[in-house]
């Protein structure tokens, strides 16, 4: 705790420190916590949960920032698309939750999907929604008990691509969603292909934040 | 003054002429991943708030009946991580610290062994050596009128000095410190090498032959109590190529300390029960990655062997420098070969 939040009452001096709030009401002084010393934590990838939909705070992938695509299908930049008229504001791209595409233990995972070029640099990245962060469709394999061993080094999916999770939402008893952040920074991806050659169809992809 | 409320977050004390109102501690703090709350229930437990290893879920071992406390006896529940089998009562089970949010499943870890953080310790160096160490404790707890820590060899001392010293250590106060820390264990495969040196007649040669310890097979990031974290001895490269050193299938990272101060006057034979007061110490702020060593550092590269005087006006130069590539591509490779014995994990934040 913060020792300069402490506030000390003497008879007939009060006065609010840091992070308290005093309030009057008739011949009573109320004493809040402000709750709002400018300690809420907002990072790249932040979600925002509203119904079965999901926004994020702008985050990058090697400085690409990732699309998301719409209810509508319509692609975007996660921070929103270029207004088509002058002086419009953007929109920020809101996510679908597919709330059946959870798997048996109500867990999906927000995941930035990266693609790479001929030399295994990143050509390109979306925001997908999986319940399972290693198989090729996203879906949770036949045995569950494969999900959870596999080992996250990310390995390359078929097509050159990976994914890279950056939240898990994870419904609860009565269906309610809580996500839990796992990435909190702007991403650096390095792919080391197999045996050290581009031309292999397999690597290790590596995320490091920036 | 008697008409003063308080509102939430705020914590009123009253001592003989004045209010004391604080800020209560929690409200303002970073709910950051791998977080402590200790609380006591038949022994002192922590729950951890999830933090998350290469993206997947950290697993804590617990009993089943503790993680299931609610179930009815011919109630089927299913676990993330064992999903096809109903445990038994007293079985042991992994439990994703995510999992508290399913119906009737419940996640915490057990503290299952003190160290009393004002003896010192003794601990194996790689070398084979047995090293000790004099108790250290954060100045934080001097405060808050802990004992001062047992000096070096103490038991080894006559009775009559003890008596002395013990009179010493409770001018510092009268409470006593406990500890327990809580760390991650990362499974993977594990390594050993042997080598083979011959020397034909052409000259020496060695061999290595690497034998990869297949990982565990149960889930591979689990926390786990322990009385105190003492590191892996880490193998040189020396030790790799003697191979001498197996080494484990898995790594530690410590993540957390969990410190217990007693009440005053405890006597000394007592472990912490409800009445001693936890004091949470993190390590680790943010979730985690983590790889072994086949993407090296470039700083790790060693440079190679090159001869940078003029030789024969400058065309020898060339040449000596043609003629160590082979030096340095052999050295290039036993460095690769050896380093490849290390299945250690690095981590990094995410």
């Amino acid at each position: 705790m913060n020792r300069d939040s402490n506030l000390f009452a003497r008879k007939d001096t009060l006065s609010a420190g840091v992070g308290i709030r005093c309030r009057v009401v008739g011949n009573r002084r109320i004493f809040s916590s402000s709750g709002s010393r400018g300690q809420f934590f907002s990072h790249p990838w932040q979600c925002s949960l509203s119904g079965a939909s999901a926004t994020f705070e702008t985050g990058t992938v090697n400085a690409i920032e990732p699309t998301i695509k719409n209810k509508d299908g319509v692609i975007a930049p996660m921070s929103g698309a270029e207004p088509k008229k002058k002086g419009e504001l953007k929109e920020q791209a809101v996510m679908p939750i597919d709330l059946q595409n959870f798997d048996t233990r109500g867990r999906s995972w927000i995941c930035v999907e990266t693609t790479y070029g001929k030399k295994w640099e990143l050509l390109s990245c979306a925001l997908v929604q999986v319940s399972a962060i290693t198989t090729k469709d996203g879906k949770p394999p036949e045995d569950p008990k494969e999900n959870s061993l596999a080992l996250a080094r990310y390995p390359s999916l078929p097509g050159r691509k990976s994914r890279y999770p950056i939240n898990l939402m994870r419904k609860d008893e009565v269906g309610g969603i809580t996500v839990f952040e796992i990435a909190y920074f702007n991403l650096q991806t390095i792919a080391a292909p197999v045996g050290g050659l581009a031309t292999s169809e397999k690597a290790r992809i590596f995320f490091f934040p920036t | 003054m008697k008409n003063i409320g308080t509102g939430p977050g705020i914590r009123k004390r009253t001592i003989p002429g004045r209010y004391i109102l604080s800020a209560e501690p929690g409200l303002n703090e970073w709910d950051h991943p791998w977080k402590l709350d200790a609380f006591f229930l038949d022994g002192w437990k922590v729950r951890i708030k999830p933090g998350f290893m290469n993206g997947r879920e950290v697993v804590v071992s617990m009993i089943a009946k503790e993680a299931m406390p609610d179930v009815k006896k011919d109630e089927k529940v299913v676990l993330d991580h064992a999903p096809k089998i109903t445990p038994k009562p007293d079985q042991r089970v992994d439990v994703a610290l995510t999992e508290s949010l399913v119906k009737n499943v419940k996640a915490y870890l057990s503290i299952t062994g003190w160290n009393d953080s004002l003896q010192g310790t003794a601990s194996v160096a790689a070398s084979g050596k047995i090293e000790t160490s004099a108790a250290t404790y954060p100045a934080f707890f001097k405060d808050l009128g802990v004992k001062k820590p047992v000096a070096p060899n103490n038991p080894l001392e006559p009775i009559l000095n003890s008596f002395t010293e013990e009179y010493e250590r409770k001018k510092g106060g009268t409470r006593r410190l406990m500890s327990a820390d809580i760390v991650l264990n990362a499974d993977h495969e594990g390594a050993s090498s042997d080598v083979f040196t011959t020397i034909p007649e052409t000259g020496s040669q060695v061999l290595i032959t690497q034998t990869v310890v297949a990982p565990t097979a149960r889930y591979p990031y689990r926390l786990v109590s322990i009385r105190k974290y003492i590191p892996i001895p880490e193998a040189s490269l020396l030790d790799r190529l003697k191979g001498l050193l197996t080494e484990p299938n898995f790594t530690q990272l410590r993540m957390s300390r969990l410190w217990m101060v007693s009440p005053e006057e405890e006597p000394d034979e007592t472990f912490p029960d409800e009445r001693w007061q936890p004091y949470p110490q993190h390590f680790v702020f943010w979730n985690l990655n983590g790889s072994n060593k086949s993407l090296a550092a470039p700083g790790d590269k060693p440079e190679p062997i090159r001869i940078d005087v003029p030789l024969a006006g400058g065309v020898g130069h060339g040449l000596a420098n043609a003629l160590l590539s082979p030096v340095n591509d052999g050295f290039q490779s036993a460095i690769n070969s050896l380093e490849s014995t290390s299945p250690k994990l690095h981590f990094w934040n995410t």
